[in-house]
């Protein structure tokens, strides 16, 4: 049978497989790039922020550098990932402990103005955060978990982590999961890899992978959910989306 | 004017002993909810010498100096203290971003997080009355008028719609007592 005219035109947008020297879709799961460097870290975090931004742009040097600019989401996360450098070589000591207290002074500015004052929103300087995880640009954002996978999507008005000085353990949180707007996570948990936070969830307890979670006092709604277009559009309905997923 | 601001500074300081300069200038800095509240402090201060019948001319050119003070704390930090709102001597303010306070009497010794709305919407009506140490957890909705006990905690993400008795913990949305006789002086 002859294909239609219309079914010819789409073009596919699935990407090609990993190719070496070829930039991969950073959300597609075949992104094999070193973890642990800082320079690659961010390079991640560019990546994610940029098809999150604009889906249909090409990414080139320039727009990704502009989008450093324009993003407050991934200005935060670039000033973290310099105060969490800058706090464990602090730790580590050494030699040169005195100069990384020095070079601490014009970070905590930075963090002040760019993160504190503009976004309102706050990530403690002992978490580890790897490589393309992003933040919404809207901010206030009180981020203390004590890991943060890969590829998690964090919305506004989130809270993780609770304070200090009261004695309790902090979050972890693994790859790939969707935390959606004014969400609380708290307590010594664990969040699976691939799990949904929908908007407004109060979340006190360790939940296993793939799942979704709803409500204050938090709901089991869905189970092996794939929350990849979740992760990739930012303009998304999520209650929607989920329930559409439902029905079927 | 001065004994509630040093009851708010020892919230944050947390040592006993005598408060020095540094101490203060310390505490300011490592605690953006201090300097909300100092100016929270000042526009009641006006308000109340204003209120004096030889106090007005003095307390006048200073209103618009406490105006720029609390737009700043509005934007820039996130916390809005209406003068609206009563608060007692001994409030800390954990986090910042999206603290309202509004409409309300808040007893000496509480704490409040970030995001947590108290006070009713509308500018007539009377918001909630609160206790002594009461811990109000993040991102929790205190609305309706209702009344908070002494040593309760309300619970992260609560939306309180009905009294609470005092030593007790709610959580959810709406609120329901999770457990009695809870001591929340670990959390203050």
């Amino acid at each position: 049978m002859k294909p239609l005219a219309k079914d010819v035109d789409v073009i596919p947008i699935t990407q090609p497989a990993a190719k070496a020297g070829v930039t991969v879709h950073p959300l597609s799961g075949l992104d094999q790039r070193v973890h642990g460097q800082m320079g690659s870290q961010i390079s991640k975090d560019i990546d994610i922020a940029h098809t999150r931004h604009w889906p249909n742009r090409p990414m080139t040097p320039a727009s990704r550098l502009w989008l450093l600019i324009v993003s407050p989401g991934l200005q935060i996360i670039l000033i973290h990932r310099l105060a969490h450098w800058l706090y464990l070589k602090r730790k580590n000591g050494g030699r040169l402990k005195w100069l990384w207290h020095i070079l601490s002074v014009p970070a905590g500015l930075l963090k002040l103005t760019l993160m504190k004052l503009n976004t309102q929103s706050d990530i403690a300087k002992d978490c580890e955060i790897e490589g393309g995880v992003c933040f919404s640009d809207q901010g206030n954002i009180i981020f203390g978990a004590k890991k943060a996978g890969a590829g998690t999507v964090i919305g506004t008005r989130v809270t993780v982590g609770m304070n200090h000085h009261a004695d309790m353990d902090r979050p972890e949180i693994g790859r790939n999961v969707w935390i959606g707007s004014d969400c609380v996570v708290f307590g010594a948990i664990t969040i699976g890899d691939g799990a949904t936070l929908l908007p407004g969830t109060v979340l006190s307890k360790s939940i296993p992978p793939g799942v979704v979670i709803q409500g204050n006092f938090p709901r089991l709604v869905l189970r092996n959910f794939d929350n990849t277009e979740l992760r990739e559009r930012h303009n998304l309905d999520a209650i929607q989306h989920v329930d559409a997923q439902r029905g079927n | 004017m001065f004994e509630n601001i040093r009851a708010d500074i020892m919230r944050v300081h947390r040592r006993p002993g005598p408060l020095r300069t540094m101490d203060v200038l310390h505490s300011l800095w490592i605690n953006y909810g201090l300097q909300a509240l100092m100016i929270y402090r000042f526009g009641r201060w006006l308000g109340a010498v204003r209120k004096h019948c030889f106090g007005w001319p003095f307390i006048i050119p200073l209103y618009p100096l406490y105006w720029l003070l609390a737009a700043w704390a509005r934007n820039a930090y996130g916390i809005n203290l209406d003068q609206s709102a009563t608060i007692a001597p001994g409030f800390y303010i954990n986090h910042f971003g999206g603290v309202e306070v509004r409409n309300c009497i808040i007893g000496p010794h509480c704490n409040i997080q970030q995001q947590a709305k108290v006070g009713s919407v509308e500018k007539t009506g009377m918001g909630p009355v609160i206790g002594e140490g009461v811990w109000i957890g993040a991102h929790s909705r205190l609305y309706a008028h209702v009344k908070v006990g002494d040593g309760a905690a309300i619970g992260v993400g609560a939306v309180v719609t009905q009294d609470v008795p005092g030593r007790c913990l709610v959580l959810g949305n709406p609120a329901r007592i999770a457990q009695r006789d809870y001591d929340n002086r670990a959390l203050l």
